[in-house]
């Protein structure tokens, strides 16, 4: 699949992630491992929003909607059912596929920000559900869940060491996912899913049908998103409706903008760069999104490729 | 149900939908003329809640407010157009709205840096305090002077783009840009204009309601999204799709909230979805 230099660096990234936790313990301290474990956890719903708004073209704005979704099944079945993560994940991805097909349906009828608001207006019928059924949903409260196991049910299973055993789950799912989108673009189908972002009219005249490669490049976006949201919510051992709400939506586009949507590193980066910033700076200000804000703007002025495109030396061009 | 209800909640849905309509209005013209989507209209608004409490407190004048606060905001929104919005015309409209979503960040952090988390009230005037009576219906004086004002607003921007010189301007901007830069007129500083105007809407339509629903951190993000859903019904850049929108999404808010109890806010997005499923373009196609 991939041959060469970018293998090598593939490996040796995900090499040093590995290796960072045991490298140095002063450096790699609960509190940062904490930090970095979410960072991968926010790279797995990136990678997921990238194929579908860095990819396909279409930004979404409803994508905390599959988040939250998989957080909220994850509760359920952990609470109710068993504490192990198999189940919780098998159920939430199904929830997300069913729900997802029936939105990407129909928001792939529309594009561009009718797209955006679309997705918006999905989303906020879940977001103002979890906040409103309260009997189920705990409402504002949310619900806290009982900590998330591993192994077979019944025969053999462990609970997750944290911070350091929940580092490597998240680790090893990232790692997946990230071969799982690597596959995606690389292959004939995320070629066709570039040519529909840059025109959607020529696909068609290729004899492509377009609305079904959208629905297709939205349901493993937002299984990505799902799998990311269930971790979340197991890794917080808490869900609520926060997780479903727009602003949400609106920082998994702000992540992947800063980055460098269109590249699998970028968003990723975005995330972190979001999540490390913010957390170095909520120490000086409690509105710390103003300098977070800043920045955005400024990487929409001078660099709209985000720092992968400034790094790779693209600039933005003129269609 | 009680009759007396009914026409309380039908009024109320115009009242929302009349200042619904200041932020609306400005929007879609906005869209219209510069394919820009602007997230920090909602900001704008709220500016001039925070501006008109603070004039009005410190001098004690509710009118003074009003005029204030716009103009205050309309400066601001000369430095948003000419340092961040101006080096972006002519990219996709999706740079334009992340951008005006950096802006709201920015602004919406720097109010809460300012005024705090706190919730302020404002005093309306005195001869605007109390209620007035009909049939067996009160309903509040301010409420009525906002439906009214808005309603003069809205009334004087439309006889200023339908019957004024700067009007076939506008109107021929959001039409063909192009087609109007080649007539001599100097776009640029049409953008400009009109971007300033529409902030101060904005801002007036954010001081009339603060007696009203109070001065919060969270004004901002609440208006914007009704406001989108609004120009999105109607049909972006379409200015009497704003004016129909505006209508039906606040009759839905108001509605909504006395018929579907807790779920109220639902109400919006079911209009939303099923408008857009069934004309994806919005109501009122983009046409002046």
């Amino acid at each position: 699949m991939l041959k060469g230099r970018r293998r090598l660096y593939i490996l040796i990234g995900f090499g040093v992630l590995a290796l960072l936790p045991l490298a140095s313990p002063k450096l790699m301290s609960t509190y940062y491992l904490d930090l970095l474990t979410k960072v991968l956890i926010f790279g797995i719903a990136l990678l997921g929003y990238d194929i579908l708004a860095g990819y396909t073209g279409l930004v979404s704005l409803g994508h905390a909607l599959f988040f939250g979704l998989g957080g909220y099944c994850a509760a359920y079945t952990i609470n109710n059912y068993s504490t192990n993560l198999a189940p919780a994940l098998a159920l939430a991805l199904m929830c997300a596929l069913f729900v997802g097909l029936i939105v990407g349906y129909l928001s792939t009828q529309t594009k561009d920000i009718f797209f955006v608001f679309l997705t918006l207006a999905f989303a906020q019928f879940f977001y103002l559900a979890a906040f409103n059924l309260t009997t189920i949903t705990g409402g504002d409260n949310g619900i806290t869940i009982q900590k998330v196991t591993l192994g077979l049910p019944r025969i053999w299973e462990t609970g997750v060491p944290r911070p350091f055993g929940f580092y490597y789950l998240t680790l090893a799912v990232f790692f997946v996912a990230y071969l799982i989108c690597l596959k995606v673009i690389t292959g004939p189908f995320g070629k066709v899913l570039v040519a529909i972002r840059e025109n959607e009219e020529r696909v068609t005249f290729l004899g492509y049908n377009v609305r079904r490669l959208k629905i297709k490049s939205f349901m493993i976006s937002i299984s990505l998103t799902t799998v990311a949201g269930v971790l979340f919510a197991c890794y917080q051992d808490f869900v609520s409706p926060g997780m479903l709400h727009w602003i949400l939506s609106g920082d998994f586009i702000l992540m992947s903008v800063l980055g460098g949507m269109g590249t699998l590193a970028g968003p990723v980066l975005g995330g972190a760069i979001v999540l490390m910033l913010g957390d170095l700076l909520s120490s000086l200000t409690e509105n710390w999104m103003i300098f977070i804000g800043g920045f955005f703007v400024l990487t929409i002025i001078f660099a709209p490729n985000g720092v992968v495109g400034l790094l790779s030396g693209k600039r933005w061009r003129r269609r | 149900m009680d009759p007396a209800i009914i026409v309380t909640t039908i009024l109320h849905g115009l009242t929302v939908a009349m200042v619904l309509m200041l932020v609306a209005g400005g929007l879609t013209i906005i869209f219209g003329m510069m394919d820009v989507l602007n997230f920090a209209h909602g900001s704008l608004y709220m500016l001039g809640a925070y501006m008109g409490y603070t004039v009005a407190v410190t001098t004690g004048s509710f009118t003074l407010a009003l005029l204030l606060a716009p103009v205050a905001v309309g400066i601001i929104g000369f430095f948003i157009e000419y340092f961040s919005l101006r080096p972006l015309y002519g990219r996709p409209p999706l740079h334009h709205l992340l951008l005006t979503f950096g802006i709201s960040l920015i602004t919406q952090n720097a109010i809460k840096f300012i005024w705090g988390n706190d919730i302020y009230s404002v005093e309306p005037p005195e001869f605007l305090s109390g209620a007035v009576s009909f049939f067996d219906i009160y309903y509040p004086k301010y409420r009525f002077f906002v439906l009214a004002f808005s309603a003069l607003l809205a009334l004087v921007l439309w006889y200023v783009i339908a019957k004024t010189r700067y009007g076939v301007v506008i109107r021929a901007g959001t039409e063909d840009i192009e087609t109007l830069e080649a007539h001599g007129i100097n776009t640029q500083r049409v953008f400009t204009a009109v971007f300033v105007v529409c902030s101060a809407l904005a801002a007036v339509g954010g001081a009339a309601v603060a007696p009203m629903r109070t001065v919060y951190p969270q004004m901002g993000l609440d208006i914007i999204i009704d406001a989108f859903i609004v120009v999105i019904v109607g049909g972006l850049g379409s200015i009497r799709g704003a004016v129909i929108g505006a209508l039906i999404i606040g009759q839905a808010i108001q509605l909504g909230a006395v018929f579907l109890t807790g779920f109220g806010d639902v109400a919006i997005y079911i209009v939303m979805a099923a408008i857009l499923l069934l004309r994806p373009q919005g109501l009122v196609p983009e046409t002046t």
